[in-house]
């Protein structure tokens, strides 16, 4: 036996941490976000992209791209925590949470997007008597986007809540829980299970409602898009810099959006039940 | 150690439990029979306040327990109930349904839970399966872990509420050998079931409920072999064939 030979067999498996879905999904939403930058850099060290395609590019990726993520790390959390409690008290059987809150989502989701999120910048500070700066403007409109979302998450919640069978509920009270207890205990960790892949999606969602923003002149990924397509196509007149701006945009999504959904699924991963709804992952 | 006095309980205009009374005497192993709709899982929910009564008395040891300064939390410690759907928690392990309530009700520290869990489940016979999720047990393997869970707050009463209907036809002896094997060791149960091998062998006083009232009452072997009333009569021949 050659001793080199086995070394390297041993070296084929994958070490045990490397194992682990979920430092799997880390490094491979960390490869792809190095890879695309990578590629790009690459790209430009090599002349494949002109200094003023390079320049043009250069907002999106460094404050658009920034933007577009702190836009949905705002908009989210507080989507969710929206959402939640709307969801809950859509199922909370009392009339006096129930009933605002089906108006609250019926309203919400019948409104598009766009149209809170300029009401927000517009009317926001005028209401709640801020001062009327763009940056107060751009904060309402996120609270916009939390709440056009909260009304989608609540009843994804509504979903999860009900999933758990009644029979649960009544077998943790006959043990002497109280109702609270039980809600803690035996509800909600099944609602969050349950509620994870659709709440994966909608966060998907979200980051691409964020290109909304752009409406108000808040500097993400789709306003510097917008702006370096049109100055690049006014000063330069090359049709292909706009579609290979517009590509790179997208790609910036993608990257942002491939990095949540992994997040998502590891923490799936980390609460599957064995036994229950099984897809080996 | 259970009385249970003239109870009503309507739902809407529906009027399930018409005055039922009886008593339940420390190590009796009562068994309730009727047709379905007779009122009788709503009667063993009654007794540990998962329903409230319209109207009579559930006393807990001569103390009267569906009075409002009363916690139903309280008297649900001392009352155990295994249901015909087991209700395991499907997020938790065997064991951790089983300490579920020593650790947050009783608040005991998660390692002497773990031991005594652990002793409940071999006492089901079930102490290969600690660690299994409900998904990955059979019926009559979480039928039993819902026993044990049942019992892990040392009830002084156990509510079966038909635990073996739910069951595959191979699986119920081993749920009615463990129920057989907690009366003998004197546990006080009332059995909601249809199992007349049960009742016979196993019971030591028995009830026939029909449309919220109760019609015979007496030994298992009076009440099922030599009924009174009509109805029981038809009922009894439809299911001893």
């Amino acid at each position: 036996m050659i001793p080199g030979v086995r070394r390297f067999q041993e070296w084929r498996v994958p070490p045990a941490l490397f194992r682990e879905p979920l430092f799997r999904r880390a490094v491979l939403a960390a490869a792809v976000v190095a890879a695309v930058f990578l590629a790009l850099y690459l790209a430009r060290y090599l002349g494949l992209i002109a200094p003023e395609l390079w320049a043009l590019l250069q907002p999106a990726l460094t404050e658009g791209a920034l933007n577009t993520f702190q836009f949905s790390l705002t908009v989210i959390p507080i989507g969710v925590f929206l959402g939640f409690l709307l969801g809950w008290a859509r199922v909370s059987g009392l009339p006096v949470f129930a009933w605002p809150a089906g108006v609250y989502i019926d309203l919400i989701r019948g409104i598009p997007a766009l149209i809170l999120v300029l009401f927000a910048f517009f009317a926001g500070p005028l209401v709640f008597g801020g001062r009327q700066t763009f940056v107060s403007g751009v904060l309402f409109a996120l609270v916009a986007l939390a709440i056009h979302t909260s009304a989608y998450q609540a009843e994804i919640f509504r979903a999860g809540f009900q999933s758990v069978p009644r029979g649960q509920v009544e077998a943790a009270q006959a043990i002497g829980l109280s109702s609270w207890a039980a809600m803690r205990h035996v509800v909600l960790p099944q609602t969050f299970r349950v509620a994870l892949p659709a709440l994966g999606n909608e966060f998907a969602t979200v980051i691409k409602d964020t290109s909304l923003l752009a409406a108000i002149g808040a500097a993400e990924l789709v306003y510097w898009g917008r702006n370096s397509a049109q100055f690049g196509l006014f000063n330069y007149g090359i049709i292909e810099w706009v579609i290979i701006i517009w590509l790179v945009i997208a790609l910036l999504y993608f990257v942002i959006t491939y990095v949540l959904t992994q997040i998502i699924a590891a923490i799936e991963h980390a609460y599957r039940v064995p036994g229950l709804g099984t897809v080996a992952y | 150690m259970i009385t249970v006095e003239d109870i009503h309980k309507s739902f809407g205009s529906l009027h399930v439990l018409k005055g039922i009374s009886f008593d339940v005497r420390r190590g009796d192993v009562l068994v309730v029979i009727g047709p379905s709709g007779s009122g009788k899982s709503t009667l063993l929910r009654c007794m540990n306040l998962l329903i409230q009564p319209d109207r009579g008395r559930i006393l807990l040891e001569g103390v009267q327990v569906n009075r409002p300064e009363i916690r139903p939390e309280w008297v649900r410690q001392q009352v155990g109930m295994v249901f015909q759907q087991f209700n395991l928690f499907a997020h938790f392990t065997a064991l951790e349904n089983v300490t579920l309530g020593l650790r947050k009700v009783r608040r005991m520290p998660s390692d002497e839970a773990d031991r005594r869990g652990k002793e409940l489940l071999a006492r089901v016979g079930l102490a290969h399966k600690v660690n299994a999720y409900p998904a990955e047990l059979s019926g009559g393997q979480q039928q039993r872990v819902a026993i044990a869970r049942a019992l892990a707050l040392d009830p002084k009463v156990v509510l079966f509420d038909e635990p073996t209907s739910a069951l595959d036809p191979e699986y119920i002896r081993e749920v009615l050998d463990v129920m057989t094997k907690l009366a003998r060791d004197g546990m006080t149960m009332v059995v909601v079931t249809h199992e007349i091998g049960f009742a016979r062998g196993v019971a030591t006083r028995a009830l026939f409920m029909d449309d919220g009232l109760v019609l015979e009452q007496g030994t298992p072997e009076a009440v099922i072999g030599a009924p009174r009333h009509e109805r029981a009569r038809a009922f009894m021949s439809k299911i001893l064939t």
